[in-house]
């Protein structure tokens, strides 16, 4: 299989995906992918195989992303997370329905300080970035923008909707510049939207009423085909404003 | 999948109260108050009788039904046994858990103490998000007071579904359907007897559920009703009688199966009640207040009962039921925030099986016969449907050979 930038095949476990360039030095694997031998590699699961290399990085990367699985964190990560509880210095989050909540350091926000910091409620909710992820230790979260040290739009996520998406979709939305449900909808609507790795979208529009009809938007796009989104966004805001 | 543990975010709260108190009331997925989602009934195996599947949006329950031969009760020589299996398992989402000890911490408590909410700004003649705006202004306003624990949140009185705790879920759940089901004697116990005091049919109705999105309650009993008109037990026979008779069982070879004598479909629909007006009760202030007082005052009028009453009446600071929101098949979420259910249970001759309302919201008299008529097109429409999955069924399985043969053996035309 040959594999050309920015390319997606479908691949499953026991293919082998031979790399044109046979240098191994010069290549990161991400999720989903062995090495095999020195040119060849063995995807662990079904998927689309991902490889590209971005100008001015001097390494390849190939991976399989795959549309199944619980959102495990990774450091960097942008999640959408709810509040469930405080302890001593940290706040309980939950960014995964039924799975271990991440922790939240209190003065994880920018200048913040013992008197002055955000005080968040339970069930309220952050976006965040997972800030470590050790082996037998907690995960935890900050709000701080690491290369600046500002919010970076960090922090408490107030009014709106949050909703999930398949963490293969939610990847796709945040990543994928110009993401054309996204354009169509900016075109259309107004509204405010972060969405988490964690597969959960937050939007909030003018009224509760378009907030729902974008959560409607984008939940329903999942299962659109590209050629259809234009006319289907069309049909829902006309559906919604005929309520 | 939705938010379905007991997390569910102040931001959705806020947004989904004031869709719903807004004019018109919209529901998160846009669909009709009063509109279930589509139900699908399958039959899950080809050659078995009695397996059933049934999803109703992404609620997915299958039922069983199967039959053995026992004894009957001593108190009931004349009638078979039939029992419902109704077990909630973690297969059907991770709220719930196995086993009696329940993991609490996962499922919340019927009045949901968590966070102060007041949603009494909303106003449904304003945009939704000036009011949200106030509303979240509000929650800071009583986090920093008070600690959180000054008011109620929304989702008070909600019995089904993860506002209640699991074992309250699960009790409610077998009751409901077995009164549905089987104490509105939809199944004929008489005719599943064989031998009177001696031998009768017990029939086993087991229920799965296998995905949670709010309404198991209606899906199940759609799922056990369309499993018993499906089953078909074997054909049995005395030979003999006195002591020395014998019962023999035909296979499905040798005799057609017969089919379970159900008198009639009775159907569950609940519905779930907002309360468009403020929800929010202060537990340290006022009514507290008024509470000791009011301990105060029946002990010093225990004598005058009359009186008591009234004074309790003014009291009761339960959400009054003036302008309340009721929506038929509610989903995860929308069972979460629900501040009362109600199951009404009719066939579709409109005969009333059974309608339960344990606590929440109170209502007027009025709009539960408004529910009754609703719950009664809803019952009309899903029988129907029952009715082609049924129709549609017998058709496959006919063996057009074997009724060949037989309409050859049997032909007495002349020709």
């Amino acid at each position: 299989m040959t594999t050309t930038d920015n390319s997606l095949n479908l691949v499953i476990p026991g293919d082998s995906i031979s790399l044109e360039n046979n240098d191994i030095s010069n290549i990161a694997l991400g999720p989903n992918v062995t090495l095999e031998n020195d040119s060849t590699l063995q995807p662990t699961t079904a998927g689309l195989f991902v490889s590209s290399s971005t100008k001015g990085a001097s390494k390849n990367l190939y991976y399989v992303d795959t549309a199944s699985g619980r959102y495990v964190p990774q450091v960097g990560d942008l999640v959408v997370g709810t509040i469930i509880g405080q302890f001593g210095e940290y706040y309980r989050v939950s960014i995964n329905e039924f799975s271990k909540e991440v922790l939240l350091n209190i003065f994880a926000f920018p200048n913040a300080s013992k008197k002055n910091r955000p005080r968040l409620q339970v069930r309220e909710l952050i976006y965040a970035r997972v800030s470590s992820t050790e082996k037998s230790v907690d995960v935890e979260l900050s709000c701080v923008d690491p290369t600046t040290g500002k919010d970076g739009g960090f922090g408490a996520l107030s009014g709106g909707y949050t909703f999930n998406v398949s963490c293969a979709y939610a990847r796709f939305l945040l990543f994928t510049p110009n993401a054309p449900v996204l354009k169509k909808m900016v075109e259309k609507l107004q509204f405010e939207i972060a969405i988490g790795v964690n597969g959960k979208v937050w939007i909030k529009s003018d009224s509760s009423k378009a907030t729902m009809l974008c959560v409607y938007i984008i939940s329903e796009s999942q299962n659109w085909k590209q050629s259809e989104i234009s006319e289907n966004v069309d049909k829902l805001i006309k559906k919604f404003k005929s309520l | 999948m939705p938010h379905i543990d007991n997390t569910l975010p102040i931001p959705n709260i806020i947004t989904l109260h004031s869709l719903l108190s807004g004019n018109p009331p919209l529901r998160p997925s846009l669909r009709q108050l009063t509109e279930p989602r589509p139900l699908e009934i399958s039959i899950a195996s080809s050659t078995e009788y009695g397996h059933i599947e049934v999803k109703l949006g992404e609620t997915y329950v299958s039922c069983k039904v199967s039959a053995q031969i026992t004894s009957p009760y001593e108190d009931r020589p004349f009638e078979g046994t039939f029992a419902i299996g109704t077990e909630i398992t973690p297969m059907c989402s991770p709220a719930f858990t196995s086993g009696v000890n329940a993991d609490f911490s996962t499922a919340a408590p019927a009045i949901v103490p968590a966070t102060a909410i007041s949603v009494n700004n909303i106003d449904s003649n304003k945009e939704g998000q000036t009011s949200a705006t106030a509303a979240t202004n509000n929650i800071n306003n009583n986090n920093n007071n008070n600690n959180n624990d000054n008011a109620v949140t929304m989702g008070g009185g909600a019995v089904m579904g993860l506002a209640a705790d699991q074992a309250a879920t699960e009790i409610l759940l077998s009751r409901l359907i077995e009164k549905a089901v089987r104490r509105s004697n939809a199944l004929d116990l008489e005719s599943l007897c064989i031998i009177a005091g001696q031998k009768c049919w017990a029939v086993r109705a087991d229920v799965r559920f296998l995905n949670y999105d709010g309404n198991l309650v209606d899906a199940a009993s759609v799922a056990v009703i369309t499993a018993l008109l499906h089953y078909r037990k074997p054909d049995v026979e005395v030979i003999g009688s006195g002591e020395g008779s014998e019962l023999v069982m035909y296979d499905e070879k040798q005799r057609e199966m017969v089919p379970l004598s159900v008198l009639h479909i009775p159907i569950c629909v609940t519905f779930q009640f907002f309360s468009t007006e403020s929800v929010e009760r202060n537990i340290k202030g006022e009514n507290a207040n008024s509470l000791v007082n009011n301990k105060n005052y029946i002990k010093e009028n225990s004598d005058n009962d009359d009186d008591d009453l009234e004074r309790m009446d003014i009291d009761n600071d339960a959400p009054r039921g003036s302008n309340e929101i009721i929506i038929v098949d509610a989903t995860a979420e929308e069972e979460l925030l629900s501040q009362g259910s109600m199951t009404v249970t009719l066939n579709s001759n409109k005969e009333l099986c059974q309608i339960s309302k344990s606590g929440g919201l109170n209502v007027d008299s009025v709009r539960i016969l408004e529910c009754c008529q609703i719950a009664s097109d809803i019952v009309n429409k899903w029988t129907k449907e029952i009715k082609k999955v049924l129709a549609a069924d017998i058709e496959k399985r006919r063996d057009l050979r074997a009724e060949r043969v037989l309409s050859v053996v049997n032909d007495r035309s002349t020709e």
